[in-house]
């Protein structure tokens, strides 16, 4: 008991025997997986093959149909769901494909917003310094549909990483980005992963990314 | 970043959406408020200045006009009574107070009533500055006529007249102010008070009103009566009614038959501000349902950056009743504004109304308007408590 007590708390991520079901089709499995702190992995896999299905378990967005999911010690899915949603406010991250922001919300205020719901106070010196260290500073009162796809891209970064998370998820961030900006992204993402002490996962099938990775998580 | 921010935020990124919800609420309120506010200045006009008159007796006609034109002064008498006639009902034992009337002219459109000291005790009237009248041609003017006409103690003026129009001065005799009441919240105020007698005199008896050589000739206009005893309810009316060629008309059941006459129309509007609310709050619900629809991405977003499903149901909840609450300010507002547009055009000073009048059960329609605003949002809350954001995440 104690030995298998030991195994968590030593990795951000864990997971063992984990499997999901949508409907009638062919259950997902995958891999045990454990992942140390502050590591940069890969997660690798084509269209379909549950990615975006295993990244959603990871964050606490959907409860899989079987196994075990901790991260930073914690059973996720042993937590009620308003102290999932906390929980997941304030220790992750996550970097959606399409950057999507509040429209109605200025930048400065979608990274308010992001202090708020994870239960933290606002920051504006954090705010400053994240906007900063990815060049943004000068839109901070600008609207989401005032800014470039890559600027777009930055901020939802900086969202993901106003509130310090341990652990930090990106979704396919460059698929849609040219090999230019998708370097640039990618190199964005190690730099404030490393920045913030931040675990990153990075999930694609983007065969561009796959050389900037030692660690590869890989789906069948 | 408060939630009522993130939901003020939100409804104006669509200005024109919300502020069609806000009309809408707004119009029907103001409606409604305006239907409150004078039904309300109504009854308590007629309950304030029909508060201790039991009947009142005037030439036949109708019972309505009777009361209307002896008590609030807004219609026509319906003739004049002999005096010695109702001489005779002021000293039936029945009759605890008698007060008589004599209408005719006007000052400027004020009318000027001619009676005796028992109307000072009747309506209870106190004086600001100077006397009661008590010689003829003496008159004693209310607060809002001495306000209204720039007139002091000590000022004269020409009676017109008929009721309304000056078109026919009584040149002869002028009227000399010898006091002003203080501020009495009913008819008074927009009276000028005299003895029946300078009201004759007006009129070519030139004789003192203690004279009696006259008497056959005089007449009264009508006369206000406080009962003894209960029992003259069932009585004295009936006696005054059938034996003599006068009429008796209560206030109490000719004002609850103008109520009921009036009440048809006013339920009609009310009908009507009620289906315009319905209409409102199933605009607030389309508009929340829609920009839901837009908005199920941004609202999966909000979770995952930790915001609990209990938050997400309160923001939509927050954001219909932002736009009823300030749908049902902005009528009250527009409601007071209306009722008081309505009461500067309103010719007669008797029954004018006042948007600066401010009633408690306004208070029911700010709650009418916090209550659509969480039905028209309860759905579509409901819709954000449960939506499934990983599947929301994954068809994006």
């Amino acid at each position: 008991m104690l030995f298998l007590w030991n195994t968590v708390i030593d990795y951000m991520i864990s997971i063992s025997s984990v499997s999901h079901q949508y409907g009638n089709s062919p259950a997902l499995q995958f891999a045990d997986w454990q992942v140390n702190d502050a590591e940069q992995w890969l997660l690798l896999g084509q269209s379909g093959s549950g990615k975006t299905t295993l990244l959603h378990i990871l964050t606490g967005l959907l409860k899989p149909s079987g196994g075990k999911v901790h991260i930073n010690n914690t059973d996720l899915y042993q937590l009620t769901s308003k102290k999932l949603d906390a929980f997941r406010g304030q220790h992750i991250g996550i970097i959606f494909q399409k950057p999507h922001l509040i429209k109605s919300l200025s930048i400065a205020e979608n990274l308010m917003l992001a202090q708020r719901f994870a239960g933290l106070r606002t920051n504006q010196k954090r705010i400053e310094e994240v906007l900063t260290s990815l060049d943004m500073a000068h839109k901070r009162n600008a609207y989401p549909q005032e800014l470039s796809q890559g600027q777009l891209q930055r901020v939802t970064i900086a969202r993901a990483v106003i509130n310090k998370p341990t652990l930090l998820i990106a979704d396919e961030p460059t698929s849609s980005l040219d090999d230019k900006n998708a370097e640039a992204v990618l190199a964005l993402l190690k730099q404030q992963s490393e920045l913030n002490q931040a675990t990153l996962v990075v999930a694609t099938h983007d065969k561009r990314v796959k050389d900037a990775f030692n660690l590869t998580y890989s789906l069948a | 970043m408060s939630p009522f921010r993130i939901s003020w935020k939100n409804i104006w990124s669509k200005p024109l959406n919300a502020a069609l919800n806000i009309l809408l609420i707004a119009f029907g309120t103001a409606i409604l408020t305006v239907l409150l506010l004078a039904s309300t200045q109504i009854e308590d006009k007629l309950t304030k200045n029909s508060k201790d008159i039991d009947l009142v007796v005037g030439a036949k006609g109708s019972p309505l006009q009777l009361i209307l034109s002896s008590i609030y002064y807004i219609d026509f008498p319906t003739g004049n009574i002999p005096m010695n006639e109702a001489k005779k009902l002021m000293r039936n034992p029945f009759v605890k107070k008698a007060v008589p009337l004599a209408l005719g002219d006007n000052y400027n459109g004020v009318r000027i009533v001619g009676t005796d000291s028992n109307y000072i005790s009747l309506y209870g009237l106190k004086i600001q500055e100077g006397k009661f009248w008590k010689a003829d041609m003496e008159a004693t003017i209310g607060a809002n006529v001495a306000h209204a006409q720039q007139l002091k103690v000590g000022d004269t003026f020409f009676g017109g007249h008929g009721l309304t129009e000056m078109n026919d001065q009584h040149k002869d005799h002028a009227y000399k102010v010898v006091g002003i009441l203080t501020p009495q919240q009913n008819v008074t105020d927009n009276l000028i008070l005299t003895g029946i007698g300078s009201v004759w005199r007006m009129h070519g008896d030139e004789h003192a009103e203690d004279t009696h050589d006259h008497d056959q000739e005089r007449e009264y206009t009508s006369l206000l009566i406080q009962y003894r005893s209960p029992m003259a309810v069932a009585m004295f009316p009936m006696m005054v009614n059938q034996t003599t060629n006068m009429q008796a008309a209560s206030p109490a059941q000719e004002s609850t038959r103008l109520f009921s006459l009036i009440g048809v129309g006013v339920d009609t509007l009310q009908w009507f501000a009620l289906l315009i609310m319905l209409i409102a709050a199933v605009s607030v619900f389309v508009n929340l349902y829609n920009s839901l629809k837009e908005r199920r991405y941004d609202l999966a977003i909000m979770r995952t950056l930790g915001a609990s499903k209990t938050k997400l149901f309160s923001l939509i909840i927050l954001e219909g009743l932002i736009l009823t609450v300030i749908g049902a300010i902005i009528g009250v507002a527009f409601g007071h504004g209306i009722l008081h547009l309505i009461g500067t055009y309103q010719e007669s000073s008797q029954a004018k109304m006042s948007g600066l009048i401010f009633i408690k059960e306004e208070f029911y329609l700010l709650g009418a308007g916090l209550m659509i605003g969480v039905l028209a949002a309860i759905i579509p809350a409901i819709q954000a408590y449960r939506s499934n954001i990983s599947k929301i995440l994954a068809e994006n």
